[in-house]
């Protein structure tokens, strides 16, 4: 089947869908959604709908990235727009249907915004709100909009429009595109895509391959995830029109085996691209053959790192070796390789879909275009949003994440995962690109962004990273496996009360020295980031620590207690209900106190009392 | 308890049958007093071939023997004793105590070398260890009791070997050997058995004609792989940043003071498996847990320990103690 033929069916069935005589509902089912209560929801909506003998779609959509408002449910009423319903109960979900279907109320109360032309009063458009408004969604297009099982849906959004482009083009010609188009390495490198496929052009003699790293190991990081959940497609097609400019004939997703969703909605993509004619030995009838092979990851962090990966996909240990040779000079079985990023593959599709010069109008001079971000932590609105590069992190966290939870203040946004830093909050003012978040001594990594307040112990969060990759070190190096051991040691020892401030000293100097320079891979060379940002910018902490043995964020338990302030306690009796070593004591309405001999500082009284009654000492 | 003491009272004791073979009088006479003020049943044997004489007669379950007799060499009584009576232990005493002598004796089998002058105390240790080693409650019920009551050690269940072969039977079929399908095969048979069997690991480096130490370095290189068995519901607490931010921790050790689990163990009851996982990717509704399939958002230490005793409460067979 020609495209054309394609396009044309697909955007039969898509207005047909834009057509409904019948109210539509869309619900997120997304792995976020389902961990939410999703579920119960499209039980709930099936069940309302056979009570009330309505008549109406349903339809599975992907993660729109307003996570904290899971599940979520829009509903269209014939010749109205979306209406975008959040934090839904099976109830609330009754009551909605059964007023805005039958009555024709709205329930504006409990919307979140309209998604579509028309306006509804009373509710805000999509566009404006605070979430939303300063969002650019590029490789985020069609997620939570389209049916990720519904390949014509992809299509008649513009989807395989850029491949048959590319395939109108030459190989040279594509790689000219996406250069000049300025997209860099969405994994966490920033390598100029273009270039990089050049290079694996330049070495092709018989076989390439092209692989899309779809590991996503970085704690804190959900892009690719929900990508792959709500849009396949998109990075399909990217990867797609890799292959052709680098001249592979065969590919690779590595995804890894903790997104179970993500690869059955890669399985029934690559089965429909089949049918059409998208893979196979003549791609959309042209010269050009392709076929792509998923292979499921086993739970190894390095396998997140190129050579690691092939390793692994070769059925080897996942340890990394040293380059040169480059993948894209000797890779997979020693063919010139080309690895990218499940982002990178979905700015791909669009760039040849829309043009290279629409693509850099967005961004900063040396950092391109836009990037997706997982917002999560102590923010108001967690989720997962896309923003053009150049934008100011206190926008990110106090306009589109709404700030911190009430009463608290934020202390640091921890960027790039393991490999990153945290950036304190008076430096909120940096550009987000790459050269910035390098400067400020983090980096700009897979797009994890995890915001931290008053209750974040900076030491710990040090720590925590340390026994991430302590744990994830394949050992090959001694420098990282013993290096980031005794770093580990170290932290562990501070948070205990048992640091020194040689301690201190060694961490930041030879410490960190060696594990950086003595490691083969970026998984050793950046393990000491988190440690070197947090020691620059949150030392009185490590000091409080070391010195008066003192956790203010009351999350070293030796390091701290709590204590009932008896001015601010009501003795409402809350936190002794709450209480699950019945520590807490006190006569009703008289100020409490906690047995200090009981208590495990699990730290529920604390988050639990409304008169923040309970200190940390 | 009850089933083993009733097993005891309900037969004769039978104490071990100990034979001291040794020349000199006193010594002899000193052991003999030691060794029945305990209980046992001691016999004396002043040379080698009474020593001989005496097993030709009768089953001893010890036997403690001087090396240096008048007529014969106490090695060579050893020697013939472990040939005719295999069972018997052996506990070697002597005032010579030669290098070349203890590695003789412990070759024919000797659980222990004594050299005079020892305690009594070190009498006592060496026959005991000898007679456990030996387990002397050889009476049928009293041994099964003691069997069913001992701890079953933390070993993998008897494989079902069948079932193993099933599955590798499939395997065999949708693969065709090659190296890189390792990790995939790996993951059939986990997602088929919940684990990684010794039958199933050697049979997958048969397969693809990997070296058996290959395939075990790569079921121990990666987090996924489990090499002994789960129980029957499967609890991953995400400890990515976001879940550790938001108290991941206070929800394992919620877990641990409940049920008395860390990660990567298992329940005793082989109800619940706990394991931690680096990162689920549901960062905007940490604290994650995913108990089995289900994945659940926004948990906190009660809501998990909650859904773990609805768990087990429904999984509770009511005839079981």
């Amino acid at each position: 089947m020609s495209y054309t033929a394609i396009k044309a069916k697909a955007e039969k069935e898509w207005n047909w869908l834009e057509n409904l005589p019948q109210p539509l509902i869309q619900l997120g089912m997304g792995t976020c959604g389902r961990a939410s209560g999703a579920d119960d929801i499209l039980r709930s909506v099936q069940q309302t709908l056979k009570d009330l003998n309505l008549l109406a779609r349903t339809m599975e959509v992907g993660c729109i990235g307003m996570c904290y408002l899971e599940p979520l449910m829009a509903v269209r009423k014939p010749g109205r727009p979306f209406i975008l319903y959040g934090n839904l109960t099976p109830e609330k979900t009754e009551k909605i249907l059964k007023r805005y279907l039958t009555e024709d109320d709205p329930c504006a109360k409990w919307s979140v915004c309209t998604i579509g032309k028309d306006r509804v009063e009373g509710i805000p458009p999509f566009e404006e709100h605070p979430m939303l408004r300063s969002q650019v969604r590029i490789a985020l297009r069609n997620c939570g909009l389209i049916d990720p099982n519904n390949i014509h849906h992809y299509i008649a959004k513009g989807g395989y429009s850029g491949l048959q482009r590319a395939l109108g083009m030459s190989p040279a010609e594509v790689i000219e595109e996406v250069k000049a188009s300025g997209l860099r390495g969405r994994g966490g490198a920033g390598f100029a895509t273009g270039l990089k496929w050049e290079f694996a052009r330049n070495s092709l003699k018989d076989t390439s391959y092209i692989v899309c790293n779809a590991d996503e190991g970085d704690p804190g990081a959900f892009m690719d995830r929900a990508l792959l959940e709500g849009d396949p497609h998109a990075v399909l097609e990217g990867m797609l029109i890799g292959a052709y400019a680098i001249g592979a004939a065969e590919g690779f997703i590595y995804v890894r085996a903790e997104y179970p969703l993500a690869i059955e909605r890669l399985v029934k993509a690559l089965k429909d691209m089949d049918q059409y004619g998208l893979l196979g030995d003549s791609v959309l009838g042209s010269r050009f053959r392709f076929d792509i092979h998923i292979k499921e990851g086993a739970g190894a962090f390095v396998c997140g790192e190129e050579t690691a990966l092939m390793a692994s996909i070769e059925g080897h240990r996942g340890m990394p070796r040293s380059r040169p040779p480059f993948p894209a000079q000797s890779g997979l079985w020693g063919k010139p390789t080309n690895i990218n990023n499940v982002e990178t593959f979905s700015n791909v599709s669009a760039i040849l879909q829309n043009g290279a010069s629409w693509y850099a109008g967005f961004g900063t001079e040396k950092s391109k275009g836009t990037k997706t971000f997982s917002l999560a932590g102590k923010v108001e609105r967690t989720g997962l949003i896309e923003v053009p590069m150049g934008i100011r992190l206190k926008e990110i966290i106090y306009t589109i994440g709404g700030g911190g939870p009430k009463g608290k203040e934020i202390k640091g946004v921890q960027t790039g995962g393991p490999s990153g830093g945290c950036i304190p909050a008076d430096r909120f003012d940096l550009t987000v690109d790459y050269e910035s978040l390098a400067a400020a001594g983090s980096i700009m990594g897979s797009g994890g962004m995890v915001v931290m307040d008053q209750d974040t112990c900076m030491v710990d969060m040090a720590r925590y990273f340390l026994t991430f990759t302590q744990a994830e070190s394949c050992g090959k190096c001694l420098p990282c496996r013993l290096g980031t051991h005794q770093m580990l040691d170290i932290l562990k020892d501070i948070c205990a009360g048992a640091g020194t401030s040689a301690d201190i000293d060694h961490l930041l100097t030879d410490l960190s020295e060696t594990v950086q320079k003595g490691s083969l891979c970026g998984l050793g060379q950046t393990a000491p980031n988190p440690v070197q940002t947090t020691l620059r910018f949150f030392k009185d902490e490590y000091e409080n620590h070391v010195f008066h043995h003192k956790c203010k964020a009351g999350v070293c338990k030796p390091l701290f207690h709590y204590e009932i302030d008896q001015e601010l306690c009501n003795g409402c009796g809350l936190c002794v209900r709450k209480c699950s070593t019945g520590s807490i004591s006190g006569e009703k309405k008289e100020p409490h106190c906690i047995d200090p001999t009981k208590c495990t500082k699990c730290g529920i009284c604390y988050q639990s009392c409304k008169q923040q009654a309970v200190a940390i000492l | 308890m009850e089933q083993v003491q009733e097993a005891i009272h309900a037969e004769p004791r039978i104490w071990p049958q100990i034979l001291i073979m040794e020349d000199e009088m006193s010594v002899a006479k000193g052991l003999e007093l030691v060794l029945s003020e305990e209980g046992y049943t001691v016999d004396l044997a002043m040379t080698g071939r009474s020593a001989l004489d005496s097993f030709s007669q009768k089953a001893f379950d010890l036997l403690i023997a001087d090396l240096r007799l008048p007529d014969i060499d106490g090695l060579e009584v050893i020697k013939k004793v472990k040939n005719s009576r295999p069972d018997t232990e052996v506990i070697v005493v002597t005032g010579y105590s030669t290098v070349s002598s203890a590695v003789e004796a412990m070759k024919l089998g000797a659980t222990d070398y004594l050299s005079k002058p020892f305690t009594d105390d070190e009498l006592m240790s060496a026959v005991r260890v000898a007679l456990h080693e030996k387990k002397v409650f050889n009476t049928g019920a009293a041994a099964a009791a003691v069997a069913e009551l001992s701890v079953p050690a933390p070993e993998p269940l008897h494989e079902d070997l069948q079932r193993v072969q099933e599955i590798m039977t499939q395997a065999r079929q949708e693969f065709s050997g090659t190296r890189e399908e390792l990790i995939p095969m790996l993951q059939k048979v986990q997602n088929h058995l919940g684990f990684i069997t010794e039958s199933a690991l050697e049979e997958i480096a048969r397969f693809t004609r990997t070296p058996t130490a290959s395939v075990y370095g790569i079921a121990t290189f990666y987090e996924q792989f489990r090499l002994h068995p789960v129980g029957r519901h499967i609890v991953k607490v995400c400890r990515g940043t976001a879940c550790h931010v938001k108290g991941a921790e206070r929800i394992l050790s919620e877990i641990g003071t409940r049920f008395g689990m860390s990660p990567g163990q298992t329940s005793d009851d082989r109800m619940f498996t706990l394991e931690t996982v680096a990162c689920f990717g549901s960062c905007a509704i940490a604290p994650v847990v995913v108990v089995d399939d289900s994945v659940k958002g926004r948990m906190n230490p009660t809501k998990t320990r909650e859904v773990m005793e609805v768990m087990d409460h429904e999984n509770q067979d009511p005839d079981q103690q």
